[in-house]
Formats: structure tokens, sequence, C-alpha cells
């Protein structure tokens, strides 16, 4: 019980700060207010080898020909190669150069690429991984993300569901899930979408009451018989009523979007569109399909060469695929704000 | 969903005033993405489960897309407030207009241009098709690329060889795969159409899988109607205060600008009429 109290307070600090900085909470004054960075959009998935650095470089591409300033960021840290696929060899400069005082700001850790706007923040070269950095690194990273001097800043995650990858998941102000029409991609992703679902519900302070309801819902082999997001919101109604309509918000802004890529058939196209209503169903969550990359082997032939698809393979479906989806979210999601 | 007892409107994730055709559409994708070897569900959902909501959403559906039931759910359920109820009725329900003699129906002599309501709800709508409103409305037109293709139902030599036909009209009908204009592709050309004409509407119609049964079940327009409308064949319609109205039902069901369809239409009736008297 003691453990458990120690995480519900560690948690606590954290919210303050993850959600502060998104702008999210109104329990407290927004830091910051006047930070550079305009949003901050992620890409996981859950399962290795989908295809999230080669989306994430070429979203990143894509937002810097519409004009602008973006940094794309490598935080799958342990195993980091998003310079790759944007065509830079591996910078001097890193995240570790940060993360172990060697750096005082984010900005000098930054890279300039072959593309005009478009910088990279190099994944660490060493020995650390996501996983194995500490709370107070990650602290530091969040804290700091948003004095960046850049419009948007693109993070590429790693995979698996490590707490600290879901957090910056979280802090995200738009997430994006990259999965394949695969059984194995497709139940990474649920597994990912339901570590992330009961994190973002603990880090609000003002549902701590019902913390030990969603810490045995996380667990699958609990006692009280809890297996669905259904089940525990059955569980709080019954032993907590006055937090039902709060947990029910909460869930609601949760909302990543789905990307499907190397889809081959209509078929491919469709389970899109199955997840969304399967997710909406299970988790009360909307997921916003907002596009699919066809399968397409130029894009193996641009890693081969070390180049982005992007500037390689100009007329390719990917290309027009990736400027779409770009479009789409600036249209629907982007910060529109013209006071900076 | 969270909630335990879900209306059929929640079951299916679609708001209280969704159109037949939107019911429809989302009846296709529940029943699609909770298919036994649906891929969507792998290790979430289980057999039991899913067997369970299917049943759930085959009987939301059985319902709502039976326009007498679904409107006695919607009164037993509450979930139409009176003025909407009003408004739907005013829209759909061509039922209460009298047979065929008799001028004093007050419904159809409301000319379609006051009707701001419906020009707004018109307008939503247009949207929804082209895929620009908010998230709800995505599933049914996918905002990045256009939306499953179904093969397209035959158009009839006749109608292809019919002289008034618009270019953009006519099908290639050497090609026996030829797919159905996108929905897409169909809300493009819907936006730059300005006559409207029979065929334009028929190609509609197709486009959005509703058959001439289908549209003469919801609207309560008498089949032969609804072909003469798509024929342009003014003779076997009857007076002008009921050709506009249908024609009104028609394009409200296709999701068309219903005043600039029945003013097209109802300016080329008049000139058929006006030269067979000359």
């Amino acid at each position: 019980m003691e453990g458990r109290l120690d995480f519900i307070q560690d948690t606590d600090l954290e919210t303050r700060e993850l959600l502060r900085l998104k702008g999210e909470t109104d329990f407290l004054p927004r830091a910051q207010a006047h930070t550079r960075v305009r949003q901050i959009w992620a890409v996981g998935g859950g399962k290795g080898g989908v295809g999230k650095s080669l989306i994430s470089s070429s979203l990143a591409i894509s937002m810097a020909r519409m004009g602008h300033k973006v940094v794309a960021i490598d935080l799958d840290l342990g195993a980091a190669n998003l310079h790759t696929t944007l065509g830079v060899d591996m910078p001097d400069r890193s995240l570790s150069d940060f993360l172990l005082n060697r750096a005082n700001k984010l900005d000098d850790c930054i890279t300039a690429t072959s593309i005009p706007n478009l910088y990279l923040i190099a994944g660490a070269s060493d020995s650390m991984s996501v996983a194995n950095i500490n709370t107070e690194q990650k602290q530091k990273i969040i804290q700091n993300l948003r004095t960046i001097d850049a419009d948007y800043l693109l993070i590429d995650l790693g995979a698996g569901t490590n707490v600290n990858t879901i957090d910056f998941f979280l802090i995200s102000d738009l997430s994006l899930l990259v999965l394949l029409p695969e059984p194995t991609s497709i139940e990474n992703a649920y597994r990912f979408i339901k570590t992330a679902y009961f994190r973002r519900l603990k880090l609000v302070p003002s549902l701590s009451p019902i913390f030990p309801i969603i810490d045995a819902a996380m667990d699958p082999k609990n006692n009280e018989g809890i297996k669905t997001p259904s089940d525990l919101f059955k569980e709080v109604n019954r032993l907590h009523p006055e937090l039902g309509t709060q947990l029910k918000d909460e869930i609601t802004k949760f909302k990543p979007k789905l990307i499907l890529n190397q889809v081959r058939t209509q078929t491919d196209i469709d389970i899109g569109f199955s997840i969304k209503t399967v997710t909406k169903r299970y988790f009360g969550i909307d997921m916003d399909y907002i596009g699919y990359v066809d399968y397409d082997s130029s894009a193996w032939q641009a890693v081969r060469r070390k180049k982005p698809i992007m500037t390689e393979f100009p007329t390719s479906k990917v290309v027009s695929s990736i400027d779409r989806m770009t479009q789409y979210l600036f249209k629907r999601h982007g910060h529109l704000r013209n006071d900076l | 969903m969270i909630e335990q007892a879900q209306s059929y409107y929640e079951i299916l994730d679609i708001p209280p005033d969704a159109s037949v055709e939107e019911i429809r559409t989302a009846y296709l994708r529940v029943k699609s993405a909770y298919s036994k070897d649906s891929l969507a569900l792998y290790s979430l959902m289980d057999a039991t489960e899913n067997q369970r909501y299917i049943e759930q959403a085959e009987e939301a559906y059985r319902v709502l897309s039976n326009t007498e039931k679904r409107r006695e759910y919607d009164r037993h359920h509450g979930i139409l407030l009176a003025s909407e109820d009003l408004e739907r009725d005013n829209i759909i329900h061509f039922d209460r207009v009298p047979p065929m003699e008799g001028l004093d129906s007050e419904d159809l002599l409301i000319p379609p241009t006051t009707d701001i309501k419906a020009t707004q709800k018109q307008s939503y709508s247009m949207d929804h098709w082209m895929g620009t409103t908010d998230v709800t409305s995505e599933i049914s037109s996918d905002p990045i690329r256009p939306p499953p293709t179904e093969p397209y139902s035959n158009i009839s030599k006749a109608t292809i060889n019919r002289p008034s036909l618009q270019p953009e009209t006519i099908v290639e009908t050497q090609s026996p795969s030829y797919e159905s204009p996108t929905q897409t592709q169909i809300n493009r050309e819907i936006l730059t159409e300005t006559e409207f004409k029979g065929p334009f509407l028929r190609k509609v119609r197709e486009a959005r899988h509703l058959s001439i049964e289908e549209m003469a079940d919801h609207t309560k327009i008498k089949r032969q109607y609804v072909r003469a409308i798509e024929e342009e064949d003014f003779n076997q319609l009857p007076a002008p205060v009921y050709v506009r109205g249908f024609v009104i039902q028609y394009a409200k069901m296709l999701r068309l600008p219903h005043d600039r369809v029945s003013n097209a239409f109802m300016n080329r009736y008049h000139l058929a009429k006006k030269n067979k008297a000359s």
C-alpha cells in the first residue's frame, strides 16, 4: 500500500508538469505562456518496424515544406535512427548531451538537415535507452521541449509500452498511432492504447480516489474481475458515483489519431475503420482515422539509400498520402495562432 | 462505449438526426468490424461479446431503418425535442400529402428558399459528404482518400443514348469493370453541377447505393414518379405543386441542394408543358 501511495504522489507531481505544459488544466496558471512551440506531435505505435520513423520523418519534411519551422526529435533513445531516415549522418550532438549536462539547452543539440526549415535532435548514440532514463531526466526533457525555437516539434517514439514512451505520447498535443494491417501490429497497438489510456487517467489528481480501481484494471488477473474499460466504469459508478462524469470527460480527452501503414488492398484500408469502431466501443474513445499509406517498394529503396522517401521519390503515392495527411492535420488540429 | 444502457443510436454510433443513408453505412461498418474474421478484434474482444454486439446492432438497424418504427422509438425514448420532431416531419414525411386532387396542402406551398433550417442542415450535410465536418462523420467519408467503391448499377443503354445527357454523365459501356464514381468524386461533381437533370440525379442516387425501391420507400414517392423524375418524363408527372414537393424530397434524400435542384427541374417542367401546349 505504501508503494502505491508513493506512486500516486509521484504521478500527482508529474501531472502538474505534464498537463500544465500542455495547457490542459485550469487549476494552475499556465507555465511559459509565451513559448515558441505551437504544437508537439508524437508518433508511436507499440510494435517495432511498423514505419514510425519513416512516417515521422516524412511528416516532418511535409510540415517543413509547408513553411513551418520543424524540429524532429528522436526519442527512440535505445535504437535511434530518425537521422538516417532524414538523410543525415549520425550528428555530433544528440539528446544525450542535454541529458548528461554537456549541453545547457535543447536548442544546443539541434542539427540542421538538408531540407530548409527542418532541424533534428538526434537520439542518444550511447548506452542510454528510453527504458533506463530516470524520472528527472524525463521531466527535464518534457519541461524543456516547448522552449525549443520551432513552430512544431515532431517526436518519433520507440517501440514498446515503456512508461517514458507513453508519457511522451501523452504530453503531445497530437498523438499519432502508426500500425500495420497485421494481427501482431494490431495486438501491440491495442496494448499501447490500453497502457496510455490508463496512464492518462492516472495523471488526473482529482481522480485519485479511483486510482486503486485503475490499478486493478491494469492488472489482467485482478481479483475484482475488471477486464475492460467498461467494467472499470461500472466499478467506478458503483463505488464513487460522483467521479463517473469526470472519468468520462477525461476519457473523451484522450484522442489518438490512427495511421495505417503499408496497406495493399481495400480490405486493409477498411481495417482502419473497423479499429476505430472497435476502440470506440471498447474504450469509449474517439480515434480519428486520419489516413493510410500504401505499401510501396520505394520506401525501402529510400532507406537503402539512406535518404528520405519524400525527396528521393517525390512522385510516389507515399508522398502524396503524407502531404494530404499533413494538410488535414493542420486544417483540423493545427495551431492557428497568428500572434507569433 | 462505456455506458450500460445504450440507445440504438449509440450502438450504431450515429447522431439522433442521422439520415437513412448514414444509418445504413453505420450498420454495415459495425457488421464488418465485428465479423468473425475481423482483424480489428484481435486480442481485444472475445467471441461471445462480439456476438452479443452484432445482435444489438441488428436490432438497432431493424428499428432505425424503418421510418415508422424509428419515429415510434424516438417518441418512446424522448429522443427528439418537439421542434426537431416537427422539422423532421416537415422534411421526410410525404405521406401526409393528400392524393393528387386538391391543392390545399400547406406543406407543399411553402417555397423551399424560406426553409432556412433545412438549408442550414443541407449545407452541413454537404460538408459531411465532403469529409470536412467533425470527427463523428469521418467514417462515412474518408478525409484523405475516397471511400471504398462498389460496383455501379448498370445504366441502361437507353439512358446513355439520350441526347439531353451532359457529357460527364456518359458512362463507358465497353468496360464491364467500371466502378461507381466514389462519393468524393460525386460530391465534386455536385458542387459544379447547375442543371441537375434527371440522369444526373439518377447517377447520384446510384452512387449513394440507393435503389428506386428504397428511394420510393423512404420518400413515399411512388416508384413511377421516381422513374419519371430521373427520365425527365414530364407527362408522367402530376400537377406542378406535387412535382416540386417530390423533387425536393428526392434531393433531400440524396443530400443535394434541394432548392437549386427543384428550381432547375421545375423550370424544365414548365418549359416542356408550355411547348406541348403551343
